[in-house]
């Protein structure tokens, strides 16, 4: 019986996160929960997120009551169809205590390539082929914090943060997408010294496409999210009012054109962003990255390099993105989601990420 | 990232700004730590911690001990920022600056002014404030408004060791004589502060929480207060947003008044003396400028006037609470 039994966990946002409270269910037991819809809202000390489904059933029994706090990886709640009988859920609540704690991987590594070092957040454990997560301009690693651990459930998933950005060394004079690829590569060769699967969102993707043109098959597959390159000119307006914000306000403008819900930037958010920016240098180095990467003259190499990648290719966007407007045609667009489907849309992008990926396997 | 307590985010930002600046130099009492006592250099790293490994790193002639002698020493601090060093000097309790006082009053906050622009004053002078060690009135006070009332001086209180970090690299690059305060209750708490150098902005508060119901304002060891009240009303279905405005000089004003009229409900809580304080200064700028926004009266969560008690239950009663601010917060959203 149990078997017919799933379990909804409490979900782990970040290096730092060990438990959530819910602040509200949006499903009662007795309703069905559909891959991809909003079901539960789960809050931090740093973040309050609407959590998106990964999975379809009937909701049987919540066992984290509003108000209540779980730590990550505890269950929360359990779906079956209405023929599982209450005593086969009283015997899986019993043995899922809601408090104990599950010890969720995510590990942080520094990786030093010629003195500069990269920080790499890693998640998992599986020996099926291990997939390399590349963040956008001005964002880090944990911009793929809803995203990273369900991926990792058969392989290792490492998300690196680029140079001059998260917790990775930072130097003005390597910008370049070829500059900033040799760094991620050789970060690469340490943590998947043989075949990978890779993604990139937008700077990230530009890199990520650079480094499947270079490499060949040993990329399996590359997955593309709003990359640069490929869509219309990245926003000038953005890049502008991100590299001028140095306080509060002109930040969360900046941080709103990202989303298509503009209530969904926090002041916590804003404070990171701002963190970044202060690092000594990263000011400098990301006014670099952007001149040498998001102008104009990028279409055409990340054209060529597309043309050269023998991976299967996967490009998602936004369809409201402000930032890099979607091309006319070809990518899978996604529904009222702005430029960081990885945290607008997370449920949609593990679905569609983990489909691509195992068409390949 | 790193978890690291308020006193090593502390030790972290001299040791980067004395390495990356030679004109760096730190003196006080009993910095160098424990000489004179077994023998062993350093074996405290100054009577709080915060300048351990300070004296093996860059030697002597940059991490002094002085005598104690605060007017000679302040003195000293701003005589060297003026020719061209950014000296770093502590007082182990605020409360002693009325021995020096005119070193920071009369010359050091004054030197920009009186020589019409041409003189710069980079000093910081460090020093613990605050109550709850069993320290008794002479070595618990909270004179931050003493400071913030004389112009030239920069103000600096941080609340956690992040900003402690980045606020106190920030007062060793600025030009200007900074007081940076620190509550010696914080020292042992921890938070997330990024190995690499970063320069926090004065004049830019932190938005700690946000809330519809009402706006809580805090400074220092309130702010932590403040979130564990946030914590307590949540449960009865109050949100607050709680400012944390880092320094009172330069003050933030535009993000207290954007949040006091966002909920037109304030509390301010402040752990300086009522009269003349923090809080009645922040309340009468609010009342000034957003008067029309308002919808219930400001409430201050003070001390109350009287020195720092001793006995134990008297420093605790003493000291503004979580149930305290929980309360104030309730009487501002219930008024109608």
């Amino acid at each position: 019986m149990t078997e017919r039994i799933q379990t909804i966990t409490m979900p782990k946002w970040g290096m730092t996160m060990t438990e959530g409270k819910v602040t509200g269910w949006l499903k009662a037991p007795g309703q069905r929960i559909e891959m991809g819809e909003e079901f539960v809202e789960i809050e931090t000390d740093k973040i309050a997120n609407v959590v998106e489904a990964q999975v379809s059933g009937l909701l049987r029994r919540v066992l984290v009551q509003p108000g209540q706090s779980a730590a990550c990886g505890a269950v929360i709640a359990l779906l079956a169809e209405a023929d599982v009988p209450e005593s086969a859920l009283d015997a899986i609540a019993a043995t899922a205590p809601v408090h104990a704690a599950e010890v969720v991987g995510l590990t942080t590594t520094r990786i030093e390539t010629d003195g500069f070092g990269l920080n790499v957040i890693s998640a998992g454990t599986g020996d099926a082929t291990p997939l390399i997560l590349l963040h956008g301009f001005a964002s880090d690693a944990s911009s793929w914090m809803f995203v990273q651990e369900p991926l990792a459930e058969k392989r290792k998933v490492h998300a690196i943060d680029l140079p001059s950005h998260g917790a990775s060394d930072v130097d003005a004079k390597v910008a370049t997408p070829d500059a900033l690829a040799d760094l991620v590569l050789a970060a690469i060769e340490v943590v998947a010294p043989d075949a990978f699967h890779l993604a990139g969102h937008s700077l990230g993707g530009r890199l990520a496409l650079r480094i499947a043109s270079r490499l060949g098959p040993r990329v399996r597959s590359l997955t593309l999210v709003a990359p640069a390159g490929l869509g219309r000119a990245v926003n000038p307006e953005f890049v502008k009012t991100f590299l001028a914000a140095n306080s509060r306000r002109p930040m969360k403008e900046a941080l709103q054109m990202l989303v298509a819900d503009p209530s969904s930037v926090t002041s916590d958010m804003v404070e990171r962003a701002l963190a970044t920016k202060r690092m000594d240098g990263a000011s400098e180095a990301l006014a670099a990255i952007a001149a040498a990467c998001l102008g104009a003259s990028m279409t055409s190499d990340a054209t060529a390099d597309l043309a050269a990648t023998s991976a299967p290719v996967l490009t998602l966007w936004g369809a409201r993105d402000q930032v890099i407007p979607p091309p006319d045609a070809g990518p899978t667009m996604i529904a009222d989601v702005g430029h960081i489907p990885q945290m607008e849309a997370a449920a949609t992008v593990i679905q569609l990420l983990t489909r691509h990926i195992e068409a390949v396997s | 990232m790193p978890q690291k307590t308020f006193r090593a985010a502390l030790n972290e930002a001299l040791h980067q700004e004395m390495a990356a600046d030679p004109r760096v130099m730190i003196f006080g009492e009993d910095i160098t730590g424990g000489k004179g006592g077994d023998g062993e250099v350093d074996a405290w790293g100054g009577a709080f911690g915060v300048s351990k490994g300070l004296l093996h790193a860059f030697g002597p002639n940059r991490v002094l001990d002085t005598p104690i002698t605060e007017s000679a020493f302040v003195g000293a601090a701003a005589g060297a920022a003026l020719t061209g060093l950014r000296p770093v000097v502590e007082i182990m309790f605020v409360d002693f600056i009325g021995v020096c006082l005119d070193q920071v009053m009369n010359q050091a906050a004054k030197f920009r002014y009186m020589f019409g622009g041409k003189a710069k004053t980079p000093m910081v002078l460090r020093a613990t404030f605050g109550a709850g060690a069993r320290s008794a009135s002479q070595h618990s006070q909270a004179l931050y408004p003493v400071f913030t009332h004389i112009p030239g001086l920069k103000v600096v209180i941080p609340s956690n060791p992040a900003d402690a970090k980045g606020l106190l690299i920030q007062a060793i690059r600025d030009d200007d004589p900074v007081i940076f305060l620190e509550h010696k209750m914080l020292y042992d708490e921890t938070g997330e502060v990024p190995d690499r150098p970063y320069a926090t902005p004065f004049g830019q508060a932190r938005v700690v929480r946000e809330g519809k119901h009402a706006t809580i304002v805090a400074l220092g060891r309130m702010v932590g207060r403040a979130e564990q009240a946030a914590k307590l009303l949540a449960a009865e279905g109050i949100q607050v947003t709680i400012i944390d405005p880092r320094t009172t000089s330069p003050l933030d004003v535009d993000s207290i008044l954007e949040f006091a009229e966002a909920t037109g409900r304030v509390v301010v809580v402040d752990e300086a003396s009522p009269r003349c304080g923090m809080a009645a200064d922040i309340a009468a700028l609010i009342v000034e400028e957003a008067f029309g926004a308002l919808k219930a009266p400001i409430l201050k969560v003070t001390p109350p006037h009287t020195p720092v008690p001793y006995a134990p239950a008297l420093e605790d009663a003493y000291l503004p609470n979580a149930e305290r601010i929980a309360a104030a917060v309730r009487r501002v959203v219930a008024y109608a």
